[in-house]
């Protein structure tokens, strides 16, 4: 597969490369390049260059992915040569495999602060990469799901801006969900 | 050279200034409960959640793993006494008061998805709650499910207080997609639903004319699926006629019927499906010169030899489709 290479360049000016089957894992990027004004490089004025390299190497994962996980494989580097894959034990084993390596990378690749962790979600949502933009989010809503307000807050530095009299009120009514709607 | 710092602690606050759709996609991963929650962070968060464009109120998840008990002794007749079954009351009174505030503040907002599941018992208790919830998703919802339905076996919840959809005399402008679950349902004291594309109702009890009566009041309507549907008297023959509709595909699942007439000119798919009790007693097909796959994969109870014939006539009627699918049954006689 001819991998032609597509520039992409970031808020603050620096240019990085990547492959033209990666940068499809983005529909914006993917728009470009299919309506044919690629101009040399592709000015992205919504990502900076402390993000754009996580966004690369995301794409570089899942790029040319539509959602099979053969086609990772083939698409992929090819490790072993593989003839057209037969339905068989041997198969299933090699697909988890593949789920438990792709599992275990996204681990370490979601593994950083806050910071980026919404610098991403952006980038994700302005390039339109769907399993990007998931990831993040589900990120932002583990921190959330199963928390007290108090601790919503506090993972976020959110302030409260209700007046003493609605805290109170508030309170109230939490109490009685807590109540009626017990943690499982 | 990527971030190795870690801090949890956050100097400032980012994810409040999120872009809404951002934020209503984070909400969309939690659960109601967890949603309702961050109301109370900030007085942005309060309004938040009010601009969310699913909403889903589903009596299980709302409930802990006590308030199931309650139910399930409430189902079992059994001797945990008035207590478990005040409680049980009192839960679901605050589940609908919940219902009735989350519209509220969404008066006037147009929603793209309605889920209410509520185990409705063999009580007129909630009857008269459910109206407004029916006549806000007629109004400003996209997609509405309304699921009454809970697991008192047939002979128990049927045919006593049986809800009735309230009558609505404007036309439902948005509704696209509605799914009916334990109701009673004529269309006919209802306007008309102008968009309405997909119709599913399980377990609704309907009049004789009720199905051609929603098709003609549905001009855009395309997808009709019955499934355990009741009639008052059940051994007859439904018509569903309808020359001038839209309607693509029909498929019908074990309702209480004797048979169908079908006149339906516009059908491309046509499934009969599921149980029966009773063989058809007729399968009329007329006008389906575009029908491009048929499918018989009903199994009645009770084997008959007249079987056949019905069968011979509606392959007969049918001999021009591209795809014909058969049960074991159907290839039996």
């Amino acid at each position: 597969m001819s991998s032609t290479k597509i520039f992409l360049k970031s808020s603050d000016d620096k240019t990085f490369e990547i492959d033209e089957t990666a940068a499809r894992a983005s529909e914006t990027l993917k728009n470009i390049i299919d309506g044919g004004c690629l101009d040399g490089v592709i000015p992205l004025p919504n990502v900076s260059s402390n993000i754009l390299p996580k966004v690369i190497e995301y794409c570089k994962k899942h790029g040319g992915d539509n959602g099979s996980s053969k086609k990772i494989a083939n698409g992929g580097v090819d490790k072993d040569k593989e003839i057209l894959p037969d339905y068989d034990e041997e198969e299933d084993k090699r697909e988890k495999v593949r789920v438990d390596e792709l599992k275990k990378w996204e681990e370490e690749y979601m593994d950083f602060d806050q910071q980026v962790l919404y610098d991403l979600m952006l980038a994700a949502n302005y390039l339109h990469i769907k399993g990007l933009l998931d990831l993040t989010v589900e990120k932002a809503a583990s921190m959330i799901r199963g928390r007290t307000p108090d601790q919503i807050r506090e993972n976020f530095n959110i302030n409260s801006d209700f007046t003493p009299e609605e805290e109170e009120e508030m309170i109230l009514i939490e109490d009685e969900w807590d109540d009626e709607w017990a943690f499982d | 050279m990527m971030d190795s710092r870690k801090s949890n602690k956050e100097t400032c606050d980012r994810i409040s200034h999120l872009p809404e759709a951002i934020l209503h996609h984070i909400l969309s991963f939690l659960s109601t409960k967890d949603v309702l929650r961050t109301s109370f962070l900030s007085k942005s968060w309060s309004n938040l959640w009010t601009s969310i464009p699913i909403l889903d109120f589903d009596e299980t998840r709302f409930y802990d793993k006590e308030v199931m008990f309650y139910y399930r002794c409430y189902h079992a007749d059994c001797s945990q006494g008035r207590k478990a079954e005040d409680k049980m009351w009192e839960r679901k009174k605050r589940f609908a008061d919940l219902i009735d505030r989350s519209l509220l503040l969404h008066e006037g907002q147009n929603i793209r998805e309605l889920k209410i599941n509520f185990h409705h018992l063999n009580d007129s208790v909630f009857m008269t709650r459910f109206d407004p919830w029916v006549r806000f998703a007629l109004t400003n919802v996209l997609v509405f499910h309304l699921d009454l339905s809970s697991d008192l076996s047939w002979s128990e919840k049927y045919p006593e207080s049986m809800y009735q959809l309230p009558p609505c005399h404007f036309p439902s402008k948005l509704l696209k997609v509605m799914e009916l679950n334990f109701c009673l349902f004529n269309p006919l004291e209802h306007n008309n639903f102008p968009c309405l594309e997909t119709v599913i109702l399980t377990e609704v009890e309907l009049l004789e004319t009720s199905v051609q009566d929603l098709i003609a009041n549905c001009p855009h309507l395309e997808f009709l699926h019955l499934k355990h549907c009741v009639w008052p008297d059940p051994l007859e023959v439904i018509n569903i006629g309808a020359p001038r509709s839209q309607l693509k595909h029909l498929r019908l699942e074990s309702n209480d019927v004797d048979g169908y007439d079908i006149n339906v000119p516009s059908l491309l798919h046509i499934q009969f499906v599921g149980e029966t009790e009773e063989m058809y007693n007729c399968l009329f097909v007329k006008n389906l010169s575009k029908l491009i796959d048929a499918s018989l994969e009903f199994e009645p109870n009770y084997l008959h030899s007249s079987h056949g014939e019905v069968l011979c006539e509606f392959l007969n009627d049918v001999d021009h489709v591209k795809v014909l699918t058969l049960s074991d049954y159907c290839l039996q006689v």
